[in-house]
């Protein structure tokens, strides 16, 4: 019974992979009828020496490295003060609404931010100058328009980062944490000290499945603002959709890809490897 | 009992930090209630009559019936196939003493990780060639790509939890693995079945990059539309915001619904 699902999803994932290491030794433009020309590792050589890739790069990871610090920092904390909160009714509820925004599409996501971000009437900066400030060009200014997009994904998924560290914190015994209330250890010690230890397997798990996702973060650059003001918000997905889709240079395009894959594999690697030292399969079991 | 009392104190900063977070969704949903030109003025105005005009429009002008039809079709075949598939798999899993089961299993989970826009390029190639670009069979496989190895994962875990004299006891009847599966696994775990078919349904409604660059006209989903709604110059936001609260009602009820699965489906299984 295993053998046809797994065949099928050879073919389903494993196939168009070997195909992409194939159609990125040709250059093929998929609107000209000359047909694709074998050209080896070209297509690499020239993205690795073209700036519009190394700023892809970069741009790529400065958007997940700051969204990654913000809801890390955030979803902990707001974890933690839940968790110390824990005994007052209405926690349940509490922990509902704040998870909200994880099964919003992203694309929503971006809907709601961009009008909200909108320079003339959007609310944001409506309230900011409400308070004698200037806002700021949130998704026009090409100094914080990167980070005017991560801003979003940190609201939708700083959520998420509370809402596993807060099921971590709970399966922590409490008895560790009365002992440590006998010696009177602070809070602070006992954060670090004990939550941080205990917690590590699951931290580790939410910190690379948040990095997975934010290196290959996509419909939100584009449908907020396409990779501007200029090469503002570029990131490798924003490159790889335009070499594919707006300029249809495929034999690029698949060169990008395999480049993003790589990076993936990486991080999947590692995550692959934290989930595995439980052995979360066959654990229940004897 | 005095310090219970200092405890819920801090209901109030706790309210302020749920009333700022959902904001962005309150002020969409009041968006969409708002009359046509109210919009656009210098100030977003709070004080309005509401008025279902913005709904209206979507179902009336704009096509949002055929278009949620759309996406239910696409969403609810890729989950029903994955179900399908998925428990299949699952259970030769979950069951076999092949030594390298758990790093199959991880195997499968890690499929569903690639990055999409990796992954897009191949699939409109291939999809170009044998004339399934914009059709229903052809983002049903590519969603399968994702749908699949997810169900595979998150049924393993469940599966993996039912005690294995409950089918010792059956094939000692001499039920076939087919029969134990249906007439036994699956019963008993309808829950997780439950839970990981909202789960698969919820990711495939949400997807945006494949429906987005493999349809056209006819397969066009409500994300994509949304999507491609905005533009630099004129927005209508008023139909555009009432388009996201279509959208993401729906998802309002699986929030309540799966409260308790909620880490093990968003975390894919990773942490219980």
């Amino acid at each position: 019974m295993l053998a046809p699902v797994v065949i099928i999803l050879v073919l389903l994932v494993l196939g168009p992979i070997v195909y992409l290491i194939d159609t990125s030794l040709y250059r093929q433009n998929l609107f000209q009828v000359t047909p694709p020309r074998y050209v080896g590792t070209d297509n690499f050589y020239f993205l690795f020496i073209s700036t519009k890739f190394q700023v892809a790069i970069t741009r790529m990871f400065v958007f997940t490295a700051f969204a990654l610090t913000a809801e890390f920092v955030l979803g902990f904390l707001l974890a933690a003060w839940v968790y110390r909160l824990r005994d007052l009714p209405g926690m349940a509820v509490v922990r509902t609404l704040l998870t909200t925004p994880i099964l919003i599409a992203p694309i929503v996501a971006a809907v709601m931010w961009r009008f909200m971000y909108q320079p003339d009437f959007g609310v944001i900066s409506y309230i900011i100058e409400l308070t004698g400030l200037s806002a700021p060009g949130w998704l026009i200014d090409p100094n914080i328009a990167l980070l005017s997009v991560a801003a979003i994904d940190v609201w939708q998924w700083t959520p998420f980062v509370f809402l596993i560290v807060l099921a971590g914190m709970y399966s922590v015994p409490k008895s560790i944490y009365e002992a440590a209330e006998l010696d009177r250890t602070g809070i602070w010690r006992q954060t670090f000290f004990i939550t941080i230890p205990m917690l590590k397997r699951v931290l580790v798990i939410v910190l690379l499945l948040r990095l997975i996702d934010l290196l290959r973060a996509f419909e939100l650059i584009v449908a907020t603002t396409q990779g501007g003001p200029g090469d503002a918000s570029y990131t490798l997905p924003v490159m790889t959709w335009e070499t594919a889709f707006v300029n249809f240079q495929m034999g690029d395009a698949s060169a990008a890809s395999l480049v993003m894959l790589v990076i993936a594999t990486i991080v999947i690697t590692l995550l692959i490897r934290a989930i595995s030292r439980q052995g979360v399969v066959g654990r229940k079991e004897r | 009992m005095t310090r219970h009392r200092f405890r819920s104190l801090w209901y109030g900063p706790l309210l302020l930090v749920i009333a700022s977070w959902l904001f962005p969704v309150a002020w969409t949903a009041i968006t969409s209630f708002k009359p046509e030109g109210g919009l656009i003025g210098l100030k977003p105005v709070f004080a309005f009559p509401p008025t279902l005009d913005n709904y209206i429009e979507l179902f009336a002008e704009q096509g949002y019936g055929p278009l949620m039809l759309n996406s239910l079709l696409i969403a609810g075949g890729a989950t029903v196939v994955s179900i399908l598939l998925g428990s299949l798999a699952a259970y030769a899993l979950a069951r076999s003493r092949l030594r390298g089961r758990e790093q199959i299993g991880l195997w499968i989970l890690s499929l569903r990780m690639l990055p999409p826009i990796a992954i897009v390029v191949p699939f409109y190639l291939i999809l170009n060639r044998s004339g399934l670009l914009d059709s229903y069979a052809g983002l049903l496989l590519v969603y399968l790509s994702f749908s699949l190895p997810f169900a595979i994962w998150m049924l393993l875990g469940f599966f993996s939890e039912v005690p294995r004299s409950i089918e010792e006891a059956a094939s000692a009847d001499g039920a076939g693995p087919l029969k134990i599966l249906f007439l036994f696994i699956v019963p008993m775990c309808r829950g997780g079945i439950a839970v990981t078919a909202m789960f698969t349904f919820v990711f495939a409604w949400n997807e945006f990059l494949f429906a987005f660059l493999l349809t056209k006209d006819t397969w066009v989903t409500l994300p994509v539309r949304l999507g491609s709604t905005i533009t630099p110059f004129q927005t209508d936001w008023g139909s555009l915001t009432a388009g996201a609260i279509v959208s993401f009602s729906p998802l309002i009820i699986v929030v309540f619904l799966l409260q308790r699965e909620m880490v093990r489906g968003v975390s894919l299984g990773a942490v219980r």
